[in-house]
């Protein structure tokens, strides 16, 4: 037992200590990043020269005017609105049905409902599409809590030269916002499970192609050799195993904290659902099943040359589902995406992806992981069955 | 004591060996002798159990088998070195993986990294190495962890002439009562120095299995110098068995002792010759002789 802790330690230095691997690690976020936020910068760009028009349903009738007056306030370097509210009335309202339609059809980008509560932390509810970007909607909820701010203290007794002293600002209430991208796809949900299977695959491929590379080395040098009359096969398979995914981990935890750095630092959102935990969960078991699957097919390799050729298979494999991103999101129950689901290499990254269109039941994500859990075992044991073997081929 | 029983090893429709039965005692140093595809390699896997043999087994004294991965001691032909790492990170790794602790690997490997004038390349990449110290850095792995059996497969490829001496003494050092040394080396002077023992191997097969000792006792022919400044075909001389050119002259190979004054008078009639000298065939002679014949 102590041997497979000294070989994961060991691969896991040695590869971790690496130039090339600390430029990727820190590199790659930002290019994420950068994928990421620049449409967006290019979004706000074209939507501030355009208004974006903001349906208001008021049922309790008491917010409007101060909402017209944040909206009015709100304009850009060039004096012009952002946002257009469209005021539908107060009480009674009919034909709901039809500014839900509206907001289907984008002719609004984005729908505020005020309800009748006593408690103001639940009655507000703004519902949009993809009209709206991340940082329009954090400015939508910014306005619409002044505004309600002002109305409350505005009911209360206080004096007018207190009531001008304290700054509506400071209250904060949590709105609840529907996205309603692509025929009801949590826009969110749906950039979060993108992120898990671009972190997958580019850390499977990353790592698992060096491993591949060293294990090719350690085979043409004879240092499995030496390995193998220095420990069982099975150490050093489950060593390997082990180094590789630490070392696969390490990237995914440094990517995690850049991500919460930069979510935190331009004040996106981050609520942590359910979704959000089993993604993560197959995440990590995906990573772990991935590569194994690359020290299996690793330990095949007869040369360099070799190598990259089985590299590049997996490659191709591993990048399926986002290849096929469109068609697993919008088609979950195709055969297609059973095969990728059911396909090892593939697996993990579509169930992420299927749990971001919202199919997934808790009955299914024990039957995933369970498959995971299947699918490591059975690599592991054909792979121990071989493994001496195909190290000493050369 | 290790026995290999009737082993027999075939890749494909390749025989690599074929009936092989040897003992191999402790105490001594075996060396391992035959040309390229003898069946050294395979031999020598099956030995590491790093292959399995299609029929026969080998034997291991219950010390040896008992604690096997920690008791032997390899050292592969090719340089097996992690070339991205430090010496002393790579020398303590194997030392981990062979169950030694911190303590014991500084204890063993101090004078060893004293004695092979490895001090100064510690902290250095073994990449960044001369071929001979990188020989040397292996060596040393091989053996800080004091193995009952040793497998030194070519363990002087790349070292200079004083490094050779160093290793050469090291070597030396290492016998002991309980412990098995097998070498195999294509400098069959070291071997002839080194070792007690020599195996000889030809396509599969053993072809001779003798103390060095014996070898030279029990010799099947004789060997003599004749230097000349002529060229000379021997192959018409009557009783010569085989014949090498050398700097000076020829050394030829005869059966029978008596037979070189005969051999003398016919080749007077043709050649000047200088001086007739009889020499100790060396394990070399010895060796390539088994090969020819065989």
């Amino acid at each position: 037992m102590n041997n497979i802790f000294h070989i994961a330690g060991w691969e896991y230095f040695q590869k971790v200590k690496r130039i090339s691997f600390i430029l990727y690690l820190l590199l790659f976020p930002l290019f994420g990043f950068g994928l990421i936020y620049f449409p967006q910068l290019l979004s706000k760009n074209e939507v501030s020269q355009t208004p974006l028009p903001v349906g208001f349903i008021d049922y309790s009738g008491e917010h409007i005017n101060n909402l017209k007056h944040e909206f009015d306030s709100n304009v850009d370097d060039n004096f012009q609105p952002e946002f257009i509210l469209i005021n539908f009335g107060s009480k009674n309202l009919s034909g709901i049905n039809d500014i839900v339609e509206m907001l289907d059809n984008q002719d609004l980008a984005a729908l505020i409902q005020i309800f009748e509560s006593n408690i103001p932390s639940n009655n507000i509810v703004v519902s949009y599409n993809s009209l709206l970007n991340s940082e329009e909607l954090i400015q939508l909820e910014f306005m619409i809590n002044k505004a309600v701010n002002k109305s409350l203290l505005s009911k209360s007794n206080l004096s007018d030269s207190l009531l001008s002293a304290i700054n509506p600002n400071i209250i904060s209430r949590k709105i609840k916002t529907t996205s309603l991208v692509n025929n009801g796809l949590n826009m969110i949900q749906f950039t979060i499970g993108l992120i898990f299977v671009l972190f997958l695959s580019s850390i499977t491929i990353f790592s698992g192609g060096l491993f591949i590379r060293s294990l090719s080395e350690e085979k043409t040098n004879r240092l499995a050799e030496i390995l193998l009359t220095s420990v069982k096969a099975g150490e050093l398979l489950m060593g390997k195993i082990l180094g590789l995914f630490l070392f696969a981990l390490t990237q995914l935890i440094v990517w995690g904290a850049i991500g919460f750095f930069i979510m935190n630092e331009f004040g996106m959102k981050n609520d942590f659902s359910l979704e959000f935990f089993y993604q993560t969960l197959f995440l990590v078991t995906g990573i772990f099943l991935n590569v194994t699957i690359f020290i299996s097919a690793g330990s095949f390799v007869k040369s360099e040359q070799n190598s990259q050729q089985i590299n590049g298979y997996l490659t191709i494999l591993i990048l399926l589902p986002l290849i096929f991103i469109a068609h697993i999101i919008n088609e979950p129950g195709s055969l297609f995406t059973s095969f990728l689901t059911f396909f090892p290499l593939t697996s993990a990254s579509t169930i992420i992806l299927k749990i971001s269109s919202g199919t997934f039941t808790i009955t299914s994500v024990v039957l995933y992981l369970g498959l995971q859990v299947l699918y490591f075992i059975v690599t592991v044991l054909i792979t121990s069955k071989y493994f001496k073997r195909s190290l000493l081929i050369n | 004591m290790i026995k290999f029983q009737h082993i027999s090893k075939s890749f494909k429709k390749i025989k690599a060996l074929d009936d092989i039965s040897v003992d191999i005692e402790a105490g001594n140093i075996v060396g391992v002798l035959g040309p390229n595809g003898a069946g050294k390699t395979t031999l020598l896997r099956i030995l590491l159990k790093l292959i399995n043999p299609d029929s026969g087994e080998v034997l291991y004294p219950q010390t040896l088998k008992s604690n096997f991965h920690n008791n032997i001691g390899y050292l592969p032909e090719e340089k097996g070195l992690y070339k991205n790492s430090k010496v002393m990170d790579f020398l303590k790794y194997f030392s981990k993986l062979k169950g030694l602790t911190s303590q014991e690997f500084y204890y063993y490997s101090q004078p060893l990294i004293e004695k092979l004038n490895l001090n100064r390349y510690l902290d250095q990449n073994i990449g960044t190495l001369s071929k001979g110290n990188q020989q040397k850095v292996q060596l040393l792995s091989t053996i800080v962890h004091n193995p009952m059996l040793l497998i030194l497969d070519e363990p002087f490829t790349g070292l200079d002439i004083v490094n050779l001496e160093i290793v050469n003494n090291i070597i030396k050092s290492l016998r002991s009562p309980d412990r098995i040394i097998l070498l195999s080396t294509h400098l069959i002077d070291f071997a002839e120095i080194l070792c007690d023992r020599v195996i000889f191997l030809n396509n599969g097969k053993l072809i001779r299995d003798a103390a060095v000792t014996e070898l030279k006792n029990d010799l099947e022919f004789y060997q003599y110098e004749i230097l000349t400044k002529d060229d000379f075909d021997f192959f018409d001389v009557p009783n010569v068995n085989d014949f090498i050119k050398i700097d000076d002259g020829y050394k030829i190979n005869i059966n029978n002792k008596n037979d070189i004054s005969g051999i003398i008078k016919f080749l007077a009639e043709t050649i000047t010759i200088d001086e007739v000298k009889k020499v100790e065939p060396t394990i070399k002679d010895i060796f390539l002789r088994d090969i020819s014949n065989k």
